[in-house]
């Protein structure tokens, strides 16, 4: 829509205006891009308009919710405290009521291009004559759908604000709420990046945290095995030692049952030494560092089958190994598995004639390989299967089998470093079977 | 002067010692033995310092046994020093210790030691292996001369 040219006004005159309200656009435009904060973004364009675009003065209130007060942020052109000598609200008092305090309530653009006639001008009148303003347009600047400020200039010339520049100085409006959006959302950005930042510090200080009192206990434990080592085997040296002392220089000075007392003695001390090793072979099981490498699982059961019957000489006993896939783990631990789990297997069918172990392997869930060795031994009611990988715990009486009750915690503990699992099927008087898998490193 | 020193026993604990000696005495080789209840009166033996000033370094035992944990001055430390020195260098040390730890055995070969012995629980092996021991250093063995 266009307005005809106000009287007096010729077009050279209006030409000249718009030129000036369109310099003004383009250097704020310019000076957006460039500015990196909202209060020198404010200034800048108050300066603009008033040393490039010919304004009297430009000034930007932005509201305070609490005081409900427009308050200046911005301005240019006041030379002689103006803005600080008047109050503006954005309620509807009468100091909410003149142009800039209506461009905010109504969220629309005020304009008053006879300022000298205009009743809303009233209470401002005196301040105004006496600067030269004749014209003023004040501009709501939205953030995020909200008026929260109101840019007002003014100008020397009554009747200056026209379609064309008012379409100009909305322009100007407009592109301050999307710098401003913009400068909310880079805040907003760094807010979040120094949020996270701040977070990954907090979670690598608990880390370092958690990993000293992990390394703390590591010591701890170090320690404590060390000891158990050095210090419990020293006493028992003695208590062994001069119980065979007696013995051996004394025996014909003691009656029978002192003798039979002494045997006591030794068989205990010796019973437990031999905790005191196991203890410490279960503790070294989680301290050693493991290697990785492929292991052939077959070569390993073989080893180990020949060194138990070799030992085993007499037990009538028939031991079956189906080729085995290769594992991925430490070549030392896992023939400790083998080792321990055999081993049982011999043990536990020592009554048997004959005895039957037999070693597979099958295909488990999620492709992973079981192995699993089978005897035809005493069994177990699995009614105490759960204690079964406890350290020191026995589901037989010593006179029966020997042991210590930490053979099937190594073999737990090793398999869980690897990642896998172990878990057996048994019933008492008709064998066990054992299973168990070593996580990703047996993957076909 | 009193005969030559065959056997260095480092021992700290009283048992220990008594039936060290005991064992070495079965064997028969419990003639020239020298007992150091700590580092410090192993190193003054062995480097002929302080109550045994009167010694020769020269007149070095045939065999040293060590044992790793002693008070003041510890078992690492006497070997390092019998192995850091030209002087003392050539004795056999044996080291018969409560120790299982594999890092004890890692540290004490880096060290130089001639030999690892864990003293067993069990009294007949103890008694043996002493025994054992002595014999292989003092008869089988043949330092250079």
């Amino acid at each position: 829509m266009n307005t005809p040219p106000p009287l007096g006004a010729p077009v050279e005159e209006q030409l000249r205006r718009l030129n000036r309200v369109h310099t003004a656009l383009t250097l704020i435009n310019q000076t957006i891009v460039r500015t990196p904060t909202r209060e020198e973004l404010l200034h800048r364009i108050c300066r603009i308009f008033v040393e490039q675009a010919g304004f009297r003065m430009a000034w930007i209130g932005w509201h305070d919710p609490a005081s409900q007060r427009i308050l200046p942020v911005a301005s240019r052109g006041d030379r002689d405290g103006y803005l600080d000598s008047i109050q503006i609200y954005g309620d509807d008092r009468p100091e909410g009521r003149g142009p800039t305090g209506i461009a905010f309530r109504l969220g629309r653009p005020y304009i008053c291009n006879d300022i000298v006639g205009d009743p809303a001008l009233g209470p401002w009148r005196p301040q105004i004559d006496r600067r030269g303003f004749r014209s003023s347009a004040a501009f709501p600047i939205r953030v995020r759908d909200e008026v929260r400020g109101v840019l007002t200039v003014y100008a020397p010339e009554p009747e200056f604000f026209q379609d064309k520049e008012m379409a100009l100085l909305e322009q100007v409006s407009a592109d301050t709420t999307f710098a401003l959006e913009n400068m909310l959302l880079a805040a907003e950005h760094r807010a979040a990046v120094e949020e996270i930042r701040q977070m990954n510090a907090e979670l690598e200080r608990r880390v370092g945290e958690r990993t000293a009192q992990l390394e703390a206990a590591n010591r701890e434990l170090e320690a404590f095995s060390y000891s158990v080592s050095h210090d419990l085997r020293a006493p028992l040296r003695a208590i062994n030692g001069f119980a065979g002392i007696l013995v051996e220089d004394f025996a014909t000075e003691l009656p029978p049952e002192a003798r039979a007392y002494l045997d006591r003695i030794r068989q205990g001390g010796q019973r437990m030494g031999e905790l005191i090793d196991d203890l410490l072979a279960f503790s070294r099981v989680t301290k050693q560092v493991m290697r990785h490498e492929q292991v052939d699982m077959t070569a390993l059961v073989q080893q180990v089958i020949d060194v138990l019957k070799y030992q085993d000489e007499g037990h009538c006993i028939e031991v079956h190994v189906d080729p085995l896939p290769p594992a991925d783990g430490d070549p030392a631990l896992i023939k400790q598995v083998w080792q321990n789990l055999l081993s049982n297997a011999f043990k536990y069918t020592r009554h048997r004639d004959p005895a039957v172990i037999d070693v597979r392997s099958q295909g488990g869930d999620d492709g992973e390989t079981v192995y699993l060795v089978r005897d035809n031994g005493v069994g177990f009611d699995m009614h105490y299967a759960h204690k079964l990988f406890g350290v020191f715990q026995r589901l037989h009486r010593d006179e029966e089998f020997e042991g210590t009750g930490v053979g099937l915690a190594i073999v737990q503990r090793i398999i869980t470093r690897h990642g896998g699992r172990i878990w057996v099927d048994a019933a008492p008087g008709r064998g066990a079977t054992f299973f168990f898998t070593l996580g990703r490193g047996t993957r076909a | 002067m009193s005969e030559a020193i065959e056997i260095l026993v480092v021992e700290d604990n009283a048992d220990d010692l008594d039936m060290t000696i005991r064992a070495l005495r079965k064997a028969h080789i419990a003639n020239h033995v020298q007992v150091a209840r700590d580092g410090v009166e192993a190193l003054d033996f062995l480097f002929c310092t302080g109550a045994h000033a009167d010694r020769r370094i020269e007149d070095a035992p045939r065999v040293v046994l060590l044992d790793l944990k002693l008070p003041r001055v510890d078992g690492f430390e006497v070997l390092q020093r019998v192995k850091g020195d030209a002087r003392t260098r050539h004795i056999p040390v044996v080291v018969l210790t409560s120790s299982t730890e594999q890092r004890d055995v890692v540290e004490t070969y880096g060290l130089g030691v001639n030999s690892y012995i864990v003293k067993p629980v069990d009294f007949e092996q103890f008694g043996r292996a002493v025994g054992e021991l002595g014999m292989y250093w003092l008869l089988y063995n043949r330092p250079p001369t």
